[in-house]
């Protein structure tokens, strides 16, 4: 029984880099990894509920089976359900298996008695999905100064004077963060427009993996980041930071805003895979679960 | 005042307006099918959210509702969105409707009034079994489930517990069924998704409806076995209001609030011994069908939570 268990999807990099570090450190194993195909097409699930607790046993195509009070703990790159098998199927048979695929694993995540980073939450299977207003609101009351933002359906009545008008594009996933596209200078903005605070291009982006804090960030920062870690019940997250015009100046009469949070972040390095892979090493430790 | 978001003619809707009116109570409605020509300005910047939403050319200031009651489909299956989808190739940008019905559920997750319910919490039920793990917490019994894709599995199953029922695992609506007969010769067809199996409870079916600090509980007497299709059955369903013992209506508000849910239906059975079990609880309860069978005030109860400031 594995130690160490990572849940990811196929061409899931930054999972595949996270196992490497940890199987150079405790050996092959202790680790596995099970890709969603892999758990959708697991010849058998028992998944039970009732007087005696929740107990999960997998039985997957290869390997021996995973039984839920078994592992040490793990690592959850999930975003999505995924049901291959109905690929070929009627859409609406389709969207019934992945809704019920879904509903299986949040529950068996949710049940996990061992430490999940980042825990399942509803609506989200790997931490979750807000909106741009939730995250906001909680990174403000952590006390993270965030970057000015207006939707409005009605431009020429609620326009925002100093802010860059966007239109506000589909995520390229589901899940997937906001993304918005400036409007060509010069155009009035007509139909639902975001209005943004207007930030300098280049910015910079911190890692928290738990206690670790990796990046250019000031002490009034990390302690706000670890208390937004503690609100949003992410261990686990990138947070993106931009400066206004006027410049980067320390937190206390800060300028730097917080633009994004993405619980899945990419890890390109070695200095935060490697902080990851200690960030589950301490969880396993301490047998820690994340509040949900 | 309140805001109610919705459509106006949907019957839970449409008797939480009514309440409203004959208790003299301020209220406004966001009629999604007039998403069109309804206006929103939605403000974040640091330490607030706030905004307006301008209906019928009014505006009003979002941070100045009291409660908000929210019966709300997926924009996306709006009559007017799904023509306009047939019609207008898919692009990059969602359709002008899309994105304030997006903006506008983005502020009830973070609205510092009363929200009967939020979409967050309102997830849970996503996933019966998720749901069930929190119904364990608050003290009331669930039916022994397994979710399985072994027909092995089924079988032993079904020997241990003799009776079994089996449904659907997320929120799609399934009916109830039992396994038996011809069903038990399909049992291969599990291999290809996960199903939810529970041993079957007899006993009485009680439907909670609590709303705000108000409780509501209606026996349902019926010969079937998803009294919700009794009628698909040719059975019939008599509803008639109860009393709950106080430690039972304890519980069901200690899970609505662990769920955040302060509108939920709850689906309770009494079992002959005098156990209670929970089944689900669901967060946007089609009250009027309860409502409209036995006088119960769930419809007031729902305004005199919302439009208490907080």
């Amino acid at each position: 029984m594995p130690n160490f268990l990572i849940l990811a999807h196929l061409g899931d990099s930054a999972a595949l880099r996270v196992c490497s570090a940890l199987r150079s450190r405790h050996g092959e194993d202790a680790i596995r990894i099970v890709s969603a195909p892999e758990l959708s097409l697991a010849p058998s699930w028992r998944h039970r509920l009732g007087r005696d607790g929740v107990l999960t046993e997998l039985v997957l195509a290869d390997g021996p089976p995973i039984r839920s009070d078994r592992i040490g703990v793990v690592f959850n790159r999930l975003r999505y359900a995924e049901a291959p098998q109905f690929q070929g199927g009627r859409p609406r048979d389709r969207d019934y298996a992945v809704m019920e695929t879904a509903a299986l694993w949040l529950s068996a995540l949710a049940a996990l008695p061992c430490p999940v980073v980042n825990p399942p939450t509803p609506r989200n299977l790997g931490g979750r999905d807000r909106g741009r207003a939730e995250w906001m609101s909680l990174a403000s009351k952590a006390g993270l100064p965030v970057r000015g933002y207006r939707f409005t359906t009605d431009p020429r009545r609620f326009p925002a004077c100093g802010y860059i008008p966007h239109r506000r594009l589909l995520p390229l996933s589901f899940g997937g963060p906001d993304r918005f596209d400036p409007l060509p200078p010069g155009l009035p903005p007509r139909d639902a427009t975001v209005f943004l605070e207007p930030l300098e291009p280049r910015g910079r982006s911190v890692l928290v993996a738990g206690d670790r804090v990796l990046g250019e960030v000031e002490p009034e920062e990390k302690r706000a980041l670890l208390a937004l870690s503690r609100r949003s019940g992410c261990p686990l997250f990138e947070a993106a930071f931009s400066r206004t015009p006027q410049g980067w100046v320390s937190m206390a009469g800060t300028d730097a805003r917080l633009t994004e949070v993405d619980p899945f972040p990419e890890l390109p390095d070695r200095e935060s895979v490697e902080a990851v892979a200690d960030l589950l090493e301490d969880r396993l430790a301490s047998g820690m679960q994340v509040p949900a | 005042m309140i805001l109610m978001a919705g459509i106006p003619s949907e019957a839970p809707l449409r008797l939480v307006i009514e309440a409203a009116e004959s208790a003299g109570i301020p209220h406004v409605v966001f009629n999604q099918r007039e998403s069109g020509v309804t206006g929103l300005c939605l403000d974040i910047r640091d330490d607030s959210v706030d905004g307006t939403i301008r209906i019928r050319e009014t505006d009003h200031r979002l941070n100045a509702f009291s409660g908000v009651y929210v019966r709300m489909i997926d924009a996306r299956e709006l009559p007017e969105e799904r023509r306009r989808a047939r019609q207008a190739p898919a692009g990059e940008v969602g359709s002008r409707t899309d994105q304030l019905n997006e903006a506008f559920t983005d502020w009830l997750e973070v609205a510092p009034c009363r929200v009967m319910n939020r979409f967050g919490d309102m997830a849970s039920n996503a996933s019966k079994p998720y749901q069930a793990q929190a119904i364990l917490k608050s003290g009331f019994l669930i039916p022994e489930t397994l979710v399985t894709n072994d027909p092995g599995a089924v079988r032993d199953f079904l020997k241990e517990h003799r009776r079994v029922i089996f449904k659907s695992i997320s929120s799609e609506r399934s009916i109830v069924r039992l396994l038996e007969g011809s069903r038990l010769n399909d049992l291969e067809r599990v291999r290809h998704l996960p199903t939810q199996f529970q041993a079957f409870v007899p006993g009485t079916n009680i439907r909670v409806h609590v709303a705000g600090k108000e409780l509501f509980a209606t026996e349902i007497r019926s010969e079937a076995v998803d009294y919700r299709y009794a009628r698909q059955d040719d059975l019939d369903v008599d509803m008639v209001p109860l009393s709950l013992p106080p430690e039972v209506e304890a519980r069901c508000f200690a899970l609505s609030g662990m769920l955040g849910l302060p509108l939920c239906g709850i689906d309770l059975k009494r079992a002959p011994d005098g156990g209670y079990y929970c089944f689900e609880v669901n967060p946007s309860p089609g009250y009027s069908y309860y409502q409209e069978n036995t006088g119960q005030d769930i419809a007031g109860a729902i305004v005199r939570y919302l439009e208490v400031e907080t």
